[in-house]
């Protein structure tokens, strides 16, 4: 039935497949039905992967495989580049159902993309024991408390203070936390895209009752101006003020003890913030999927530009111990599952890319 | 022979002397341009920096100045999406496309360098309309409405269950908007639908969600290329872009990050599209009026005729064949395209047809019936009466009726399903091509309602995670 040059079948042949299919539909259009049948068959030969993940990284995914994609297909040959079409597709889910969706034995996503906690993560293998994921870490995002810059008494935040505060029936006051602010109620607001309930039981905080909610987590950065006693939960990125165009916060340094020590949320540090608040980026690449082989050659794109790329997407990179580390355990599956003539286009032209490229994290570090 | 040679060698050393002289006269105009434009490109990468900087002062401690300066943000807004019954494969978008873009990194640049399009060549773009400008920080906002006809190559089946995908390209009219469409950013792109929309008060149709996409197709500007200018060598200027990515990631050599821009230059070889897939599926209130409609009026002219027990069984026939005729083309001329396209690509009729056909095989065998009974009656044979049987013959056909509709019930809710991930994920983004690369955002239905960016949560309010 389908011609071994083109792949293509003939209008009349698929009428004769399909008795509903009539010969005046496939001629309505300037495309007919033959060339229908033909691209969804392309289709499906076609190099195509589907990654969950989200919202919060899909900027960074998406921003960074277009550079991949650019990259590898620029070293590329044209016989390399013929004969195929590599789709990548983008689905967003909170990171807890993503996790689920993706650890499910019957999950069609090569990928999925999470923040999580990094002593979690460290803890358990991805997707439990006997899993065919492995967990590439990418870098770091970290959570901050922001306050309006009308609010000109709170310059630090002490989150033991907090957490006492939070105790209290009828909600934290600021005055709680320094008995020099104002005794007006603090006003929480937060941001969907994150998992700010698990956040602040994380630090000790009990969830407030009443609570604004921002659609966004740049949205609630816009809208924390609405009120002086106004204070945000959210993911903070050093290109915050530069993203929202000059809204006007201020993201306040934490007390962690006694001592009145405090520590801002810088990628400086990454080590010194309260680790509860530290979020790690993992890429979990299904080993077993059949284009497995274009996520983790996009996974060794990113560790090989992680600063440069990271630095660019507002992510904290990896420090280098943690780089190499990463690479290594990369580097063990492909050595596994080494690229052949039958590979994905886009992985040949990957290796076409490392080849003139040949450079690693190692040797960066090395330098 | 020596004075021969001694000549030869005084031309041969002229010559040189010459070819050398007029070498340097040729080659320092060029070099001289060459300077010029490198010196001319990097003063118009400082002023583009400079220009970024004002928003983003600490863009070079984290390398993204150039990035950040040639971003576009863009947006689209559906305000309709119809399709008339005569065209189901033509679909009108109508709405508003907004851009955002720092002009100082596209000198000259205007809006009217870009049109929106469709994969097939039956597509009708408006034209831009009702602009509107403004520039705020140094940045452009530009936005316009537009009408956009399109033509989508679709089968019909399982009509009006039937889905689709329609396929919106941001088109470049001018080779130089090229590089504008690859910077047109993927993830803040915003595809919103007008609530009317999604509550279908204005459209047969819902979305079930849309795609947002950049393909990258070497071969296309390859060939493109060898149309335009035949003398071009895109190879030479592959393999002038390949040595450039030889370098080393002097980010990570350095320490600093260095823009990823100079690491990865884009290549002019690729051409890169951007479009936007909305998946369409009819409203189901609209299917099954589409489908009970027609079919019940059909139905109920065939069952009505069965039934009209004052009639012979002859006449009960005639006058079923006939209302059923009429309103098949009452059907047909008012919920579906065509009559081809009813009688030969619509499941529900061919359904309808067999009741229609097991209702006149019953009429038959009723006619059958009559004349033995009247032979009967005629020899004087006591018989029952002929409602007793007429009855368990409304009984059958009004349980076949039930059945059917049953079926039709069950298989419209197994049509209703959403397709399975790769086979949508395909179907809405592959360009009929089988070459190239794509990037492609899934946005789901939630995702393009309006949102509302704040909400006050009441006390006790419980929020999933």
């Amino acid at each position: 039935m389908v011609s071994a040059a083109t792949g293509c079948r003939s209008t009349d042949q698929l009428v004769a497949i399909n008795p509903f299919l009539s010969r005046r539909s496939a001629k309505n259009s300037d495309l007919n039905l033959a060339e229908i049948q033909a691209s969804y068959d392309q289709s499906l030969s076609n190099d195509h992967l589907a990654v969950l993940g989200s919202q919060l990284t899909r900027e960074l995914i998406l921003n960074n495989y277009i550079r991949f994609m650019m990259a590898s297909r620029a070293s590329a040959t044209p016989d390399i580049l013929q004969g195929n079409f590599t789709s990548f597709g983008y689905f967003n889910a909170p990171s807890k159902t993503a996790r689920n969706e993706y650890c499910k034995s019957t999950s069609k996503f090569a990928g999925a993309v999470l923040i999580g906690n990094i002593k979690n993560e460290a803890q358990s293998p991805p997707c439990g024991p006997g899993s065919s994921t492995i967990r590439i870490p990418l870098g770091y995002s970290l959570r901050g408390f922001a306050v309006p810059s009308a609010n000109r008494f709170a310059q630090r935040l002490d989150l033991a203070a907090l957490a006492r505060a939070s105790q209290k029936p009828d909600g934290a006051r600021w005055s709680d936390l320094d008995p020099s602010w104002p005794k007006r109620r603090i006003r929480w607001l937060f941001s969907s895209q994150a998992d700010f309930l698990a956040d602040l039981r994380s630090v000790g905080i009990k969830p407030p009752a009443r609570y604004q909610l921002a659609a966004t987590y740049l949205s609630a950065y816009q809208n924390l101006g609405n009120h002086p006693d106004n204070l945000l939960l959210a993911p903070t990125n050093p290109g915050l003020s530069a993203t929202l165009e000059g809204a006007r916060f201020q993201i306040l340094p934490l007390q962690t003890g006694p001592e009145g020590r405090t520590v801002a949320a810088t990628a400086d540090n990454l080590q010194s913030y309260p680790a509860q608040l530290v979020k790690g980026l993992y890429l979990y690449l299904n080993t077993k999927s059949a284009n497995s082989c274009i996520i983790a050659s996009f996974a060794d794109f990113m560790l090989n530009h992680n600063a440069t790329l990271m630095n660019e997407n507002n992510a904290i990179p990896l420090p280098p111990a943690e780089l190499r580390a990463a690479s290594l355990a990369l580097q063990n599956h492909q050595r596994s599952a080494p690229i052949g003539a039958n590979s994905p286009t886009l992985c040949k032209a990957y290796a076409e890319y490392t080849k003139r490229n040949q450079h690693t994290p190692q040797q960066a570090n090395n330098r | 022979m020596n004075r021969f040679s001694r000549r030869q060698l005084v031309q041969f050393v002229v010559c040189i002397a010459l070819t050398l002289l007029l070498a340097v006269r040729f080659a320092e105009p060029s070099s001289a341009q060459a300077r010029t434009e490198t010196s001319g490109a990097l003063a118009s990468q400082q002023a583009i920096i400079a220009a970024t900087k004002q928003i983003d002062p600490e863009c070079d401690r984290f390398g993204r100045c150039l990035v950040n300066a040639k971003m576009v943000f863009a947006s689209l807004d559906v305000e309709r999406l119809t399709s008339s019954l005569d065209q189901p494969n033509n679909y009108t978008i109508s709405g508003w496309f907004s851009l955002n873009w720092l002009p100082a990194a596209y000198p000259g640049w205007q809006p009217s360098n870009l049109a929106l399009g469709c994969r097939s060549s039956g597509c009708r773009f408006s034209g831009w309309r009702d602009n509107f400008t403004e520039e705020i920080s140094g940045r452009r906002f530009w936005t316009a409405r537009f009408e956009l006809e399109a033509q989508e190559a679709d089968s019909f089946f399982a009509y009006p269950f039937d889905q689709h995908w329609v396929k919106v390209l941001i088109q470049s009219t001018t080779p130089s908007t090229d590089e504008f469409i690859h910077y047109i950013d993927l993830n803040s792109f915003s595809v919103e639908l007008a609530p009317s929309l999604m509550q279908g008060r204005n459209s047969n149709f819902k979305v079930n969600y849309a795609t947002l996409g950049q393909q990258a197709n070497f071969f296309l500007r390859n060939a493109s290329n060898k149309a335009v200018e035949a003398g071009a060598a895109p190879q030479q200027q592959r393999d002038s872009k390949s040595s450039q990515n030889a370098s080393t990631d002097p980010s990570e050599a350095s320490g600093k990050p260095v823009e990823s821009d100079l690491i990865f230059p884009v290549s002019n070889d690729e051409y890169i599209s951007t479009s936007i897939s909305f998946h369409l599926v009819r409203r189901t209130p609209a299917a099954l009026l589409m489908i009970a409609t027609p079919m019940l009026l059909i139905l109920f002219n065939t069952i009505m005729a069965f039934h009209w027990r004052e009639n012979s069984p002859a006449s009960r026939f005639g006058s079923s064949g006939l209302l059923t005729t009429v309103s098949l083309f009452f059907a047909s001329r008012v919920f579906r395209p065509d009559v081809d396209q009813l009688v030969f690509s619509d499941v529900w009729f061919i359904v309808v047809f067999i009741v229609i056909t097991i209702n006149n095989v019953i009429l038959v065998w009723l006619f059958r019936f009559y004349k033995h009974r009247s032979e009967l009656k005629r020899v004087g044979t006591t018989i029952p009466p002929a409602w007793k049987t007429e009855n368990r013959l409304s009984l059958i056909s009004g349980s076949a009726v039930i059945g059917v509709i049953a079926a039709l019930f069950l298989i419209s809710l197994t049509m209703l399903r959403p397709p399975a991930i790769p086979i949508a994920f395909l179907a809405g983004n592959s360009n009929h091509d089988d070459v190239g690369a794509s990037v492609v955002k899934v946005i789901e239905r939630h995702e393009l309602l309006p949102s509302e960016y704040l909400i006050n949560m009441p006390p006790g309010s419980q929020r999933q995670d």
